[in-house]
């Protein structure tokens, strides 16, 4: 955990960057989320909030009307998450909604086309092994971000982390990737520079639904892998 | 009513004010390009600051109209005509049934914006009718307008004239300059001090690689103190990141929720406008300011987009 102090910094007209400092640390994110929801939960209605790895990005339509009202805003925010960080600093709120852990399942045949071979030579394992250590842990969605829906999961076992693709390749709706320490899935086509380890046949971004995200900024996740007639065969959604 | 899209422009899309509240899931807002001329052209026709509106690049799109409609064109000046009279920019026009909008010349700026009274009539996706064109959604069917297209207007009340009127003039056109007014970004302290100094003296070329995601520009080569990591965070339009080779990218539109190149520079909301009507080859440089000016800017210029819209509802409602 950092032993540095959230700052909170004006980062244009209407909106605030609340900065942990704590990088890729999973507990400094969970507490990013944690503090995101306090926020919610207030009276105020945003017209964005974004969470980083580290970091809570709070847009609001417009000003307070009142004289110094951007001053009063930030004081509010900074009374907001100070009183939050003291209270969760020793003792990590657990919410309800942290322990239920979502199942994906992923299809790591080698018929859908993915990096297994190649990232096996590279990490000096075998495909099995790689698989085994991608589906044997739970995950934290750090954020969403990139594309609408596509989740930052991690961390990944460090004998399966591995870098970016120096060049993009196309990559299809579903594909489940590793870049670095983190794990992802590509909601739509697009060129990706993730290594792929398999596909979902989750959908993981419809806008014409209520709740347009498989995913939620946050959540915990487990990958289970199918083989390629279920897959196949997966239902509609 | 709709208007037939006879011969398709490069890059026409529908857009309101932007697609927000759903930043947390990735979903990034799309939007104008330049905000001040989108709510321009829709207080123009007298509509609501969100209401749907075409962005047109140049080559843009030619229009014809089935019915009669009132619209209005700001931002860029494409040389407007209707039925082969020249239409001026930032005034209402009334058109009549079978009007041809045609588009003859780039005169100035990148990006102009048709709005029509009561707006496009478009499905909302999530709360908006801007197009996400790289996740193909919202707008008219996600993607940009193409031949043969129809996009739907609401019949106008009353009787009109068969023939072209050009409205009176309510608006002082905002005047280009060469400076870009900016607030340090949350990773300014990450330059190192000659570049902390050159980034606000140098001359910045706009390259021709730049799009609707974002502009990119040509200059001396910036460096980073040291090798920090920069964990993906918030980015918005106007956020101008430090890449690795050196250079500078301003995210515009279509810019994505969240970044990972380290945020030194934040353009204020006043001049955005004058980035998004920036040629290739523009020259420019950045000058800084405080959070205080750019605020007030912005609300002065929201103020007189509310005074031209209150004319203009006032001229509508007594003819």
């Amino acid at each position: 955990m950092s032993s540095l102090l959230p700052t909170i910094y004006r980062f244009h007209e209407t909106a605030w960057l609340i900065q942990f400092h704590t990088g890729f640390d999973p507990l400094g994110n969970r507490r990013v989320h944690q503090l995101a929801r306090q926020f919610l939960a207030s009276h105020f209605s945003y017209k964005q909030v974004i969470p980083g790895y580290d970091s809570l990005y709070l847009e609001f339509e417009d000003l307070p009307l009142q004289k110094h009202g951007a001053n009063k805003l930030e004081a509010f925010i900074a009374q907001q998450v100070h009183s939050f960080w003291q209270a969760t600093d020793n003792h990590p709120i657990i919410d309800s909604e942290e322990n239920t852990v979502v199942t994906i399942p992923v299809c790591y045949d080698s018929s859908l086309g993915n990096d297994l071979e190649a990232m096996a030579i590279g990490l000096n394992l075998t495909v099995e092994e790689i698989i085994e250590l991608h589906t044997g842990r739970i995950y934290q969605v750090f954020l969403l971000g990139f594309l609408p829906g596509f989740p930052y999961m991690g961390q990944v076992d460090e004998r399966i982390a591995c870098p970016r693709k120096q060049k993009p390749v196309p990559v299809k709706a579903g594909a489940v990737g590793i870049a670095g320490q983190q794990t992802g899935i590509y909601p739509t086509h697009s060129p990706g520079g993730w290594n792929i380890v398999g596909h979902t046949p989750l959908v993981l971004f419809n806008p014409d639904t209520a709740l347009p995200t498989l995913f939620q900024p946050g959540q915990l996740v487990q990958f289970s892998p199918i083989d390629f007639t279920t897959f196949k065969n997966w239902p509609a959604a | 009513m709709s208007v037939i899209i006879e011969k398709a422009g490069l890059l026409d899309t529908i857009q309101d004010a932007g697609r927000v509240g759903w930043g947390h899931l990735g979903i990034n807002p799309n939007g104008p390009m330049d905000w001040y001329a989108h709510a321009l052209a829709n207080a123009l026709v007298g509509n609501q600051e969100n209401t749907p509106v075409i962005e047109l690049h140049f080559p843009a799109s030619t229009f014809r109209f089935t019915e009669p409609a009132s619209i209005a064109l700001a931002g860029a000046d494409f040389g407007a005509s209707v039925n082969n009279i020249p239409i001026p920019v930032n005034r209402m026009v009334q058109v009549p049934a079978g009007a041809r909008l045609h588009f003859s010349r780039k005169w100035k700026g990148e990006r102009c914006y048709l709005a029509i009274q009561n707006g496009w009539q478009v499905h909302a996706s999530l709360g908006s009718t801007s197009t996400n064109l790289k996740s193909k959604f919202g707008g008219y069917n996600g993607r940009k307008l193409m031949s043969g297209d129809q996009v739907n207007y609401r019949k106008l009340a009353g009787t009109y004239s068969n023939r072209v009127r050009i409205a009176n003039s309510f608006v002082v056109p905002i005047p280009m300059r060469p400076f870009i007014r900016v607030l340090p970004g949350p990773e300014w302290d990450w330059l190192d001090d000659a570049s902390q100094s050159s980034i606000l003296k140098n001359e910045f070329v706009l390259s021709r690689h730049s799009d609707r995601m974002a502009l990119s520009w040509d200059a001396q080569p910036l460096s980073l103190k040291s090798k920090n990591e920069m964990v993906s965070s918030a980015v918005t339009m106007g956020t101008i990141q430090l890449l690795p080779n050196g250079q500078l990218l301003t995210l515009m539109a279509d810019h994505q929720t969240v970044g990972g190149y380290p945020r030194v520079l934040q353009v204020i909301r006043a001049d955005l406008p004058i980035l998004a009507q920036l040629a290739p080859g523009s020259i420019i440089s950045f000058v800084c300011t405080n959070i205080e000016v750019a605020f007030r800017e912005w609300q002065q210029m929201k103020s007189h987009l509310q005074q031209i819209a209150n004319a203009v509802r006032l001229q509508m409602a007594f003819g």
